[in-house]
């Protein structure tokens, strides 16, 4: 059974670098928009979220919030990406397992992941 | 009565004398008795033979030791050329006049008018002479004193080399001119004498009476001041500062002008005059305010723009160091003392900029201030004068250029993070297929995305720093170990054997280990460049008592001297013509400063081109 990552990013290129990048190291990732994922009850509940802190209209410190309040998604571990050094405080605050700052090499990616799940089967 | 008046005033005829004599003897001799005058009589021989009462009062002489000889018995012997003119005038029956020394009773001799009229008898032929002799002793006295005052007067008028004193008569003629005068104008006395007083003024002034004005000025008041350009006799113009005095006197009826050349004060007035109005018009223009901070009494004093600038309500108030640092944005306060303190122990020269806010209205204004130390008293700094100026506007500007860079480097930040993400798939898939050339390529690739991520981070830190808000970790650091731990870095790159690390026994400091490492990277980054590949670079660590200095050295071509005050500066580059070592921003050394600045240390450089850099840093221990 593939780990399931769900990625909340609005910048389609770090979003396809990070669904190929996860995907070729055997993860099952979906991309979803955040308005869709909240009202969509039969939504998917995955090994881990990797949300980008500047979404429009939305900033993703507050989904942070507002998953880790919530009982089904309280305990799947967050890693918020932003291109500020400054996040790094309100998002631990807003219950953020780890922060990444961009830009980011694939190694810091994936240290930091494997210390939230276990590494995929590759089969 | 008739013959006695014409007695005084002329020579007497022998029908004059006649009728007084035959007509009462006694009479006469009752007036020649009380005259204050010697009076005696000599025979047509010239042989006195009558004195009167106040002769042998003064002379102390019997009647027969006066008879004969007379006054030459009592003359002085110096005085024998009146001697020598009486008996010339006993010849010729001449009237005889002459000034002689007569030797009183008590030996003193005393200044007399000796005047001998001869007595004209009938057939006009001489019948006798009358003598008188009146004391001019007094006059003879005055008059040589009055001499002798003059010669010392001419003296001085002559000695003032330094002033010119001339003489006009009531005209404006020079009749006076001494040797002040000529060393001032160029032309002689002779040269002056006689010439209008025109000769001395430009042509301007004549053309506008000038020379007439003084002397109507001075004629009414009695001095003209005379603080003018003057033209010497070549032609050239100079300053002169003096003053006309009308005088009135029975020798000179005209005026006096003294003066001396005041050129050098004159022009270094004027050139004060302009430096002040300059410095005024910058000011103004400027718009900045100037104060002064006594230290002795810890007062402020400042202009009225320069209240303004500090916030400060009444105009002209005078405020203790304390009072002015109320007004100081709180965030700012300890780094505007601190470099205040540093001019006070000696660096002489404070600069700032800091925030004011003004509690009425609630606004903040950025303002610069720059003051130097311009007293000292028992070898401390006792007074700094300087200026303030509003720099809101600017700082303004500066943000939102900072503001520009940090999101231009943010929105960078996700594309870079995409190149950097698919080169590396790349090169894995190269390598896994087998094809080393293109990983080989894509490594390279990687490695530019790598310095376009520290540019990225060297710009984000620099629009930080302008803001203040570069948040230091301070820890407890061992100084020797950081560099330790930050050579292992450029094992990678084969650097390390360039480089000498020579530590000292240094005490543990308070600081924020990322940030030095950074600015030893700067600097360790810096020598290695700069310097060939076969030179060291040293490192050493010492201790100063208060601080750990940190100094790296390298034996490269070193920094321009005239680049060097500004080598720390933000986006400073060295211009060089090969364009060898102008590459980057600019920021590695701004930022460097900053954080050491933030450290509350100190950074610096010496350098000598062609032969190498040594730049330190301190880091207080406290």
């Amino acid at each position: 059974m593939k780990k399931q990552v769900i990625i909340i990013e609005d910048d389609e290129a770090i979003n396809d670098i990070l669904t190929i990048m996860l995907t070729n190291s055997g993860y099952s990732v979906s991309s979803v928009k955040i308005g869709e994922y909240f009202s969509d009850a039969n939504a998917i509940m995955p090994d881990l979220f990797l949300i980008d802190r500047n979404l429009p209209g939305v900033n993703g410190i507050e989904i942070c919030k507002q998953l880790k309040s919530q009982p089904h998604t309280h305990d799947i571990p967050v890693i918020m990406i932003s291109a500020s050094a400054n996040f790094v405080e309100p998002a631990k605050a807003a219950g953020a397992d780890a922060c990444i700052e961009k830009p980011f090499s694939r190694k810091e990616l994936f240290s930091t992941i494997d210390r939230y799940i276990n590494k995929p089967n590759l089969s | 009565m008739e013959a006695n008046r014409n007695q005084q005033t002329r020579s007497i005829t022998g029908k004059e004398m006649k009728a007084p004599f035959s007509l009462d003897a006694t009479h006469l001799r009752t007036i020649t008795d009380s005259v204050p005058q010697l009076i005696w009589e000599n025979n047509p021989q010239g042989e006195a033979i009558y004195f009167n009462k106040r002769w042998f009062e003064f002379s102390g002489l019997s009647y027969e030791d006066s008879l004969g000889a007379g006054w030459v018995v009592m003359a002085h012997p110096d005085d024998d050329n009146a001697v020598y003119k009486w008996r010339k005038a006993l010849e010729s029956g001449q009237l005889f006049e002459s000034e002689v020394r007569l030797r009183k009773h008590d030996g003193q001799y005393i200044w007399h008018l000796l005047r001998n009229t001869p007595l004209q008898g009938e057939d006009d032929e001489i019948v006798g002479w009358f003598g008188t002799a009146t004391d001019i002793h007094e006059q003879k006295r005055t008059a040589s004193l009055f001499s002798e005052t003059s010669e010392k007067l001419r003296a001085i008028f002559e000695a003032a080399i330094d002033f010119a004193i001339i003489t006009l008569d009531r005209n404006g003629y020079i009749i006076d001119w001494n040797s002040g005068a000529e060393k001032m104008f160029g032309y002689s006395r002779d040269e002056a004498i006689g010439q209008y007083v025109n000769l001395i003024f430009t042509p301007e002034d004549i053309k506008a009476g000038i020379p007439q004005i003084e002397m109507d000025k001075a004629n009414k008041t009695g001095k003209a001041m005379d603080e003018r350009w003057h033209l010497r006799k070549d032609q050239t113009r100079f300053f002169m500062s003096g003053v006309l005095k009308s005088i009135y006197h029975s020798s000179i009826n005209g005026y006096v002008k003294v003066a001396r050349e005041i050129t050098d004060r004159k022009l270094a007035e004027e050139a004060l005059f302009l430096s002040e109005q300059h410095k005024s018009l910058a000011v103004q223009s400027a718009q900045m305010g100037e104060w002064n901070y006594n230290l002795s009494d810890d007062v402020i004093d400042g202009d009225e723009q320069s209240n303004i600038l500090f916030g400060l309500k009444s105009p002209g108030s005078k405020l203790s160091l304390d009072e002015i640092c109320k007004v100081i944005h709180s965030e700012d306060r300890a780094v505007v003392q601190q470099s205040l303190q540093t001019a006070l122990n000696g660096l002489n020269i404070f600069h700032s900029e800091f925030r004011v806010r003004d509690p009425d209205v609630k606004t903040t204004k950025w303002v610069s201030v720059y003051g130097r130390v311009v007293a000292h008293f028992d070898e401390k700094p006792s007074k700094l004068i300087g200026v303030i100026y509003d720099i809101t506007t600017r700082k303004l500007h500066e943000k939102q250029k900072d503001d520009f860079i940090s999101i231009a480097s943010h929105e960078l930040k996700s594309p870079v993070t995409s190149i950097k993400a698919y080169s590396e798939i790349l090169q894995d898939a190269f390598e896994e297929i087998g094809d080393t050339e293109h990983a080989i390529l894509v490594k390279k690739l990687n490695t530019q995305v790598d310095k376009l991520v520290k540019l990225i981070y060297n710009l984000l830190d620099a629009s930080n720093l302008s803001e203040l808000s570069l948040k230091l970790k301070p820890q407890p650091v061992d100084i020797n170990q950081l560099i330790v731990e930050h050579l292992s870095g450029f094992e990678l790159n084969g650097a390390v054997p360039r480089i000498k690390f020579k530590p000292a026994s240094v005490p543990i400091t308070y600081a924020d280990p990322e940030r030095i490492s950074q600015v030893l990277g700067n600097l360790i980054t810096n020598a290695l460049k700069y310097s060939a590949s076969d030179k060291e670079v040293l490192i050493f660590t010492e201790d100063m008592l208060e601080a750990v200095k940190v100094t790296v050295q390298d034996f490269g071509m070193g920094i321009p001297a005239d680049a060097q005050p500004y080598i720390f500066d933000r986006y400073f580059r060295v211009y060089d013509e090969n364009l060898t070592y102008s590459q980057g921003l600019g920021l590695g050394l701004y930022i460097s400063a900053e954080i050491i600045r933030q450290h509350f240390g100190t950074i610096g450089v010496e350098s000598t081109p062609g032969k190498g850099s040594t730049f330190y840093f301190t880091l207080p221990y406290s």
